[in-house]
């Protein structure tokens, strides 16, 4: 397995799309980090139309809002769409470029290969959130005037966002799946539609704590409000074992990779 | 009888109606070069796919060192190089990397083989451009390099010399040459390139609509090759006439462009000469010539009836009277 793990990581390491997503996920921090340290000049808060009535929804300003802010940006918006576009590419450049042929006759058993993909992208979500979180805490320290967080805010905010990307992370399996059926972007972008769909249309509702698809966002919206997380053990459960249906479906199908084409 | 190192039982597959590849049984001995030939859409890569474990035959079976092959069993892949169809690649990574990727997945961990391989395939100027950048003469080259890189034991590449311009196909039959008489490797190889087959392989096997037609030594078609007269004349027709009222030729095939293949009278070619030329057909060619692989596959490949194979037309003596 070592080995197809190293042959991935050298993979994701040179798509432009992971560079890509790194730049484009610097969005959520310094988004939330100008609204943060407005909130602490009435001037530059008033200049990007911050009125007292939205301050006041929004809480204090401070560590903890920032830390909430960004991780609800990343799960409701960037975990929706970008995470499962980012994964589908796994195995979608694999069936485009012909590689795939080439991987299955090669000395690397099939469950290797898959699994290989699902551990780096585990750890390619991983280091995406801790990349995140250490932007954000350098964003507010530049530019928030608020000082250093205390330990307490700092470890919350490493726990949320270890949450939120464990969330997220559980639920790409379904898109690297339906990557492997379609051979492309096709089915894993019509799952990201759906699935933005029933974001908007289930917010709020028990089930949103049930689909995995929205417990990113369904936890990360309730923390930033100072709620309890509507996520349930049982959700948790649903969370493991949607992941672990996906990746075995994966396997299945590369395993039984029959190429007519 | 050397060792068998490729066989196929029965090998069968089906795609819903459509038989591709039909009962086959093949024999790949070790050391030997195999070509194994056939029109378009006869089966070649079909087969290629079911013997490296890519497709679920419908029927029978595959055999690599003894090892029945099975999609998703790889014992005994660490021996075999392959390529299959288009050559694949990595277009963001350059050609080492591409390489590399295949090295470390294959177990090598230096840099020396990745290194050999650039130099056996010429890749060096080439070396560090992306895979997405090359031509696709060097991305042949590329993916016939990642085959080679593990020094494997055999080689199973389909049509190996598509888009290699004719000093790469030159290269690429010395170098195959090299890798079965000095090295032992055993190469079964799929081509439509006819004229490079008959000159690198030792034994072929012809497949036509999935089934194989033949599989014969190359000593052996040599040896059935016949000798014949060829004569390019002015009208094939009225010199069919000639052959057979005046000169009792029986034993002829007329091609296209005017020209005539003659099986007997091969020392008297004046005398077939002259005879044209009593008759007023104009002779402009006349020399002796051996019939070539292409004219064996043609002939068992082809759907129409045997005198028009090889884009012979059927002739009618009586054109002439």
């Amino acid at each position: 397995m070592g080995r197809a793990l190293v042959a991935e990581i050298i993979k994701l390491r040179r798509s432009r799309l992971t560079w890509i997503a790194a730049l484009v996920l610097i969005a959520a921090p310094a988004l939330a980090a100008t609204v943060v340290s407005a909130m602490s000049d009435p001037a530059r808060a008033e200049a990007l139309g911050l009125t007292p009535e939205i301050m006041r929804d929004l809480g204090e300003p401070g560590w903890t809002m920032m830390y909430q802010a960004v991780a609800e940006i990343l799960a409701g918006g960037f975990g929706t769409i970008l995470f499962p576009i980012l994964a589908a590419s796994l195995f979608v450049r694999e069936y485009a470029s012909g590689t795939i042929k080439v991987m299955l006759t090669l000395p690397v058993r099939r469950a290797d290969f898959v699994i290989a993909k699902f551990v780096t992208l585990a750890g390619w979500v991983g280091l995406l959130m801790a990349y995140l979180y250490a932007i954000s805490t350098v964003l507010l320290l530049v530019v928030g005037r608020l000082g250093a967080p205390t330990a307490g805010e700092a470890l919350g905010g490493a726990l949320l966002f270890a949450q939120v990307g464990v969330l997220i992370y559980l639920g790409l399996s379904v898109p690297c799946l339906l990557a492997t059926f379609g051979r492309g972007y096709l089915p894993p972008m019509v799952f990201v539609g759906v699935a933005a769909v029933l974001g908007v249309a289930l917010a709020g509702s028990p089930l949103a704590a049930s689909l995995v698809w929205l417990m990113p966002s369904t936890h990360a919206a309730a923390i930033s409000v100072g709620d309890p997380s509507p996520l349930t053990p049982l959700s948790w459960a649903i969370a493991v074992l949607t992941f672990t249906a996906g990746a075995v479906a994966t396997w299945a199908r590369v395993r039984f990779f029959d190429a007519p084409r | 009888m050397p060792e068998t190192i490729i066989t196929t039982r029965g090998l069968t597959k089906r795609f819903g109606s459509s038989l591709a590849v039909d009962s086959l049984d093949l024999n790949v001995r070790r050391g030997e070069v195999y070509g194994f030939l056939g029109r378009n859409g006869a089966g070649k890569t079909t087969t290629i796919r079911l013997i490296l474990g890519l497709l679920f035959p419908s029927a029978g079976e595959v055999e690599i060192f003894g090892q029945p092959v099975r999609p998703g069993r790889t014992r005994g892949f660490e021996r075999i190089g392959s390529l299959v169809e288009a050559p694949a690649a990595y277009e963001n990574l350059t050609v080492r990397e591409n390489l590399s990727i295949r090295a470390r997945l294959i177990g090598l961990r230096g840099r020396a083989e990745v290194d050999a391989a650039i130099e056996l395939l010429t890749l060096g100027s080439v070396a560090d451009t992306q895979a997405g950048r090359l031509s696709s003469g060097a991305m042949q080259r590329l993916a016939l390099a990642g085959a080679l890189l593990h020094r494997p034991e055999v080689l199973i590449l389909d049509e190996p010399a598509t888009a290699l311009d004719p000093a790469g196909i030159r290269e690429l039959r010395e170098l195959l040459r090299h890798l079965s008489e000095e090295r032992g490797v055993t190469v079964f190889m799929s081509s439509h390139i006819l004229a490079e087959v008959e000159q690198l392989a030792g034994r072929i096997g012809i497949v036509h609509h999935g089934r194989l037609v033949e599989e014969i030594d190359m000593a052996e078609v040599r040896a059935q090759n016949r000798t014949h007269l060829e004569v390019r004349v002015s009208d094939s027709a009225k010199a069919a006439w000639v052959l057979e009222e005046r000169l009792s030729i029986h034993d002829y095939q007329v091609g296209i462009g005017g020209v005539l293949r003659i099986y007997s009278h091969l020392d008297r070619p004046a005398e077939v000469n002259r005879a044209l030329m009593d008759a007023d057909v104009a002779v402009s060619r006349l020399a002796l010539a051996e019939d070539q692989l292409e004219d064996r596959f043609l002939r068992l490949t082809s759907d129409e009836p045997a005198s028009q194979a090889d884009g012979s037309q059927p002739h009618d003596p009586k054109v002439g009277d």
